[in-house]
C-alpha cells in the first residue's frame, strides 16, 4: 500500500475523529444546536472518537498498523449509524400506528455514518480481506 | 444402527457438520464451548441409518474438565463405530494432538479436514495423501459451511466400517516404551480390563496418573501390581505431551507448505484494536449499548402493535361474551395476562438477533478475552465471561457452559454468579417498567442497559467475595483460542434467534398461561365479594398481597407490585403476566394501563428493576444449579441473591432520595 494513501486516510480520520469528539461533548452536556442530551450516546461517540484519533499518528507516519484503528472506527461508526437509521424507521412505524408524533430528525450518528463512507471505500480498496 | 461420533477442538465447525449430517438446526456459534453436552441426531446415508453424536469440543482427552470427560467416556465406553475427527485445516499443529490421542485410543478415526477453503485461500497447502499415509487413516477435506466434501466424507464413513484400519503406533522413545510395555504386560493378565480397554492406551493413561482411569482398576486383582509397575518420578503427562508435539511437528513439516510471506491479516488488524489495553473494554461496552438500544428502541413499535392487538381483542371479548365471568376470564385473564407477556417477544427476539450477530462475527470471544484482564484481577476466571454472556439469553445454558472450566473452584464461582446475568425473562420486566417511567425515548434504552451493567458489576463483586471467603486462591490462567472474524450470516443469526427465542413463546403458552389463570382466579374471587372482579381489593390476591406488602412498602411498592415479585419466584416473566392480569384488558395496552395506575415513580421503578434483576434465580435455574454443584452452594446462592436484592434496592432508593428524586 502506498504511504501517501495511508497518510491521506490519516488526515481524513483525524478530521472525523475531531468531529466525533466535538459531538460527543455536545451529547453529554446536551441541548447545543439541536443535539439531544444523551449521556450514554455521548460516551459511545467519545469511544469512537478515541478509536479514530489513536490511529491518526501512526497513519500520518504512513504505518499500516495505524489503519487498524481506522478500520475499527469505521466499523463502530457503521454499527451506530445503521442502528439509529433503524430506530428512525421504528419511530416512523410508531407514528403510523398512531402512538407518537414523527419528525425526520437525523441524529449526528447517522450523518457521521455517511461522512465515513469515503474512508470505508478507501480502506476496502486497499486492504486484502 | 451405526454410531458416528463427531469430535474436534473447540470452534472447528463440529456443530455445523452435525447439522449438515442430520438436517437438525443445533445452534452454531463462533466461539469455543457451544457444545457442552453431547447432542444426538440421526441420518440416513446410502440406505444406511446412522446415529450421529456431536461431542463437546476438546483439545485433549484427559479428565481435567467435564466436557473433556464427556467426550472421552463416550469414545471409551460407548465405543462408536466411527469417530469423525474434525480438524481445522488452518491450524494443523494444534488440532493433530487430539488426533494422536484418538489413534492411541484405537478408535476407528476418519479425519474431516475442515475449513479447507480458508486454508486454501490463505496459501496453506496440505498434502492430503501424505497425511493419510502418516496417520494411517482417511483424510477428507471439507467446508462445513458450504457442504463441500460432505458427501465424500459420508462415503468414507461407510467404507471405514467395512475396511480394516492400518494401525500406526507412535513411538515415544526406548525408555518410555519399556515402561509402557511393562505396565501392558500386567494389564494383559486381567482379561476383563484387556477386553474392555485398549491395553496400550490404558498403560499410557496409568503412567500419566489419570485419576479417572486409576479408579477403573479398583475391581482388578492386579491393581497393586499395575500401580507398582507404573511408579515413576517423572511427570509422565508432560513428557508424553512433549513427545506427541515432536511427532506432530514432524508430520506438519512433511505435509504443510505455506505460500507467500506472513502478512498482517484483516483479523490481526481488528484484534489490534478490539483487544487494545485501553480501548478494548470501552469498545465492548459501546457495542453492548448498541445491542440494548436495538433491543428496546427498534422493537418498540412491534411490541406496541401486539399490545394494541391484544387490547382490541380483549375489548371484543368483553363486548361479545354475555356471561360476565367468562368474559372476564377471557378478556382480563387469558388475553390480558398472556398478551402482556407476548408483547415482549419483539425485544427478546431483537436481543437474540443482535447477540447472534456479535457472536457469529467472532467478536464475543474477544469480549471474553478483553474482560479477562479485569476479571482475573478481581479473582474471577476469564473463561467465566462466556457463561456470563450466555446467561444474558438464559441462565440455564449459562450455568451448563461453566462445564468447560477445568478448575472446580472457578466453575462453582461462575455458576453462583450466573443468576446475576440479566436473562431474557427479565427483559420484559425492564422493558415494561423502563417504558412506564422513562417513556419510549433513549433514556429507557439506557435504563435497560444500566441493568445489564449492574448485573455484570454485581457478579464481579460477588465473585471477589466468594474468592476471598469460600474459594481461596488464585483463578487458573485463561487460555482462549480466538476464532476467525467472519461476516455474520443472516440465516444463521435468524436461526439462532429463533432457537433461543422460541422457548419464550413456549413458556408464555404453557407455564405463564397457567400462572395468569391462577392470578385471574385469585384476583376475581370470591366472585360476589369482588363484585364480579371489579373490586379487586376484596379478592384473595389482595389479602395475600396486603400480607406481604409490609416487606416491600419501604421501597414504595404497593401490594400489586409485591405480589408480582412473589409470582416472579417461579419465572421472571410472571411478574409482567401478573401486572397484565391485575390491570385487566385495556385498549391502550399494558404499558398505558400501568402508566395510568401510577404504581411507580422513576425512583421506585428503577429500584424495582434492580430488585427483579437480583432476587432469587427462577425455579428452573435452581434445579440446574442443584444438578451442577453441591446443594449447599445452591442454598448460598439463593440466600445471597435475596439479601443482595434488598441491599441494592435500598442503596438505589437512598441515593435517589439524596439526589432529590421521588
Amino acid at each position: 500500500m502506498r504511504e501517501e494513501k495511508v497518510k491521506a486516510m490519516g488526515i481524513y480520520a483525524a478530521i472525523i475523529g475531531l468531529i466525533y469528539l466535538f459531538i460527543s461533548i455536545m451529547e453529554i452536556f446536551g441541548g447545543i444546536y439541536n443535539v439531544p442530551k444523551d449521556i450514554f450516546g455521548g460516551l459511545v461517540l467519545l469511544v469512537i472518537a478515541a478509536t479514530y484519533l489513536t490511529g491518526v499518528k501512526r497513519a500520518l507516519n504512513g504505518e499500516c498498523k495505524g489503519l487498524s484503528f481506522l478500520i475499527a472506527g469505521v466499523f463502530l461508526s457503521s454499527v451506530f449509524g445503521i442502528l439509529y437509521i433503524l430506530i428512525l424507521f421504528a419511530n416512523w412505524l410508531e407514528y403510523l400506528i398512531g402512538n407518537a408524533s414523527f419528525s425526520f430528525y437525523l441524529r449526528p450518528e447517522i450523518w457521521l455514518f455517511f461522512a465515513i463512507l469515503p474512508l470505508a471505500y478507501l480502506i476496502k480498496k486497499e486492504i486484502r480481506w | 444402527m451405526t454410531t458416528v461420533a463427531l469430535i474436534g477442538n473447540p470452534n472447528v465447525g463440529k456443530t455445523e457438520l452435525f447439522n449438515r449430517f442430520t438436517g437438525l438446526k443445533q445452534h452454531v456459534g463462533n466461539w469455543p464451548g457451544v457444545t457442552v453436552e453431547k447432542k444426538v441426531g440421526k441420518c440416513v446415508c446410502k440406505g444406511k441409518e446412522f446415529e450421529i453424536i456431536d461431542l463437546p469440543g476438546t483439545y485433549s482427552l484427559t479428565a481435567n474438565a467435564i466436557d473433556e470427560l464427556i467426550a472421552r467416556n463416550f469414545i471409551v465406553e460407548g465405543k462408536p463405530d466411527v469417530v469423525v475427527d474434525i480438524i481445522d485445516a488452518t491450524n494443523l499443529e494444534r488440532n493433530l494432538y487430539l488426533t494422536l490421542l484418538l489413534l492411541e485410543l484405537e478408535a476407528n478415526v476418519v479425519i474431516a479436514l475442515n475449513m479447507w477453503d480458508i486454508a486454501r485461500n490463505g496459501g496453506i497447502e496440505i498434502d492430503v495423501k501424505k497425511l493419510e499415509e502418516l496417520l494411517g487413516t482417511s483424510v477428507i477435506p471439507t467446508v462445513a459451511t458450504t457442504g463441500e466434501g460432505i458427501e465424500k466424507l459420508k462415503d468414507e464413513i461407510i467404507n471405514s466400517i467395512k475396511k480394516e484400519r492400518r494401525k500406526i503406533k507412535f513411538g515415544y522413545g526406548k525408555e518410555i516404551e519399556n515402561k509402557i510395555k511393562k505396565v501392558k504386560e500386567i494389564i494383559k493378565k486381567d482379561d476383563e480390563l484387556a477386553k474392555k480397554y485398549p491395553v496400550r492406551w490404558l498403560a499410557i493413561k496409568i503412567l500419566e496418573g489419570d485419576e479417572e482411569i486409576l479408579k477403573k482398576l479398583d475391581g482388578s486383582k492386579y491393581k497393586n501390581e499395575i500401580i507398582e509397575a507404573a511408579k515413576n518420578d517423572e511427570d509422565f503427562e508432560s513428557v508424553l505431551a512433549e513427545k506427541r508435539y515432536d511427532i506432530i511437528s514432524r508430520i506438519v513439516e512433511e505435509v504443510v507448505t505455506k505460500k507467500g510471506k506472513e502478512e498482517w491479516t484483516f483479523s490481526d488488524m481488528l484484534d489490534h484494536v478490539f483487544l487494545h489495553r485501553v480501548l478494548g473494554i470501552p469498545i465492548f461496552l459501546a457495542l453492548l449499548y448498541a445491542v440494548f438500544q436495538f433491543t428496546f428502541s427498534f422493537s418498540a413499535p412491534f411490541s406496541d402493535m401486539i399490545d394494541l392487538f391484544f387490547g382490541w381483542l380483549g375489548e371484543i371479548a368483553k363486548q361479545n361474551i354475555s356471561n360476565s365471568m367468562l368474559a372476564s376470564f377471557v378478556s382480563d385473564g387469558v388475553l390480558a395476562g398472556v398478551g402482556s407477556v407476548l408483547v415482549f417477544v419483539p425485544p427478546i427476539f431483537a436481543m437474540f438477533f443482535a447477540l447472534a450477530l456479535l457472536e457469529n462475527s467472532g467478536y464475543l470471544a474477544r469480549a471474553a478475552f478483553v474482560m479477562d484482564r479485569l476479571m482475573y484481577k478481581l479473582g474471577l476466571h476469564g473463561k467465566s465471561f462466556i457463561p456470563m454472556m450466555i446467561g444474558f439469553g438464559c441462565n440455564i445454558p449459562g450455568i451448563m457452559a461453566a462445564r468447560s472450566i477445568e478448575n472446580e473452584k472457578d466453575r462453582i464461582i461462575t455458576i453462583m454468579i450466573n443468576p446475576l446475568m440479566s436473562c431474557s425473562a427479565r427483559l420484559p420486566v425492564y422493558a415494561l417498567i423502563a417504558g412506564v417511567i422513562f417513556g419510549s425515548g433513549y433514556m429507557a434504552g439506557a435504563a435497560i442497559f444500566s441493568m445489564y451493567l449492574l448485573g455484570i458489576a454485581l457478579a464481579i463483586m460477588m465473585a471477589l467475595i466468594f474468592r476471598k471467603l469460600l474459594f481461596k486462591g488464585k483463578p487458573s490462567p485463561f487460555v482462549l483460542e480466538l476464532p476467525r472474524y467472519m461476516f455474520p450470516k443472516m440465516k444463521t443469526a435468524m436461526l439462532h434467534m429463533w432457537e433461543r427465542g422460541k422457548w419464550f413463546l413456549i413458556k408464555a403458552g404453557t407455564f405463564i398461561f397457567a400462572v395468569v389463570i391462577i392470578i385471574w382466579f385469585l384476583s376475581n374471587f370470591p366472585w360476589n365479594a369482588t363484585n364480579g372482579g371489579t373490586s379487586i381489593e376484596n379478592s384473595y390476591i389482595a389479602y395475600f398481597g396486603h400480607a406481604i406488602e409490609p416487606v416491600f412498602k419501604p421501597f414504595g411498592w404497593n401490594w400489586q407490585a409485591s405480589i408480582a415479585l412473589f409470582f416472579g419466584f417461579l419465572a421472571k416473566e410472571a411478574v409482567v403476566g401478573t401486572f397484565g392480569a391485575l390491570l385487566g384488558s385495556t385498549q391502550g395496552g399494558i404499558m398505558e394501563a400501568l402508566k395510568n395506575a401510577h404504581w411507580f415513580t422513576p425512583l421506585t421503578g428503577f429500584a424495582y428493576m434492580a430488585f427483579v434483576l437480583i432476587y432469587f434465580p427462577c425455579v428452573a435455574t435452581i434445579g440446574v444449579m442443584l444438578r451442577e454443584m453441591k446443594a449447599r452452594y445452591t442454598l448460598i446462592t439463593v440466600t445471597y441473591t435475596i439479601t443482595l436484592a434488598f441491599i441494592v434496592a435500598s442503596i438505589i432508593e437512598l441515593i435517589g432520595h439524596l439526589l432529590g428524586f421521588s
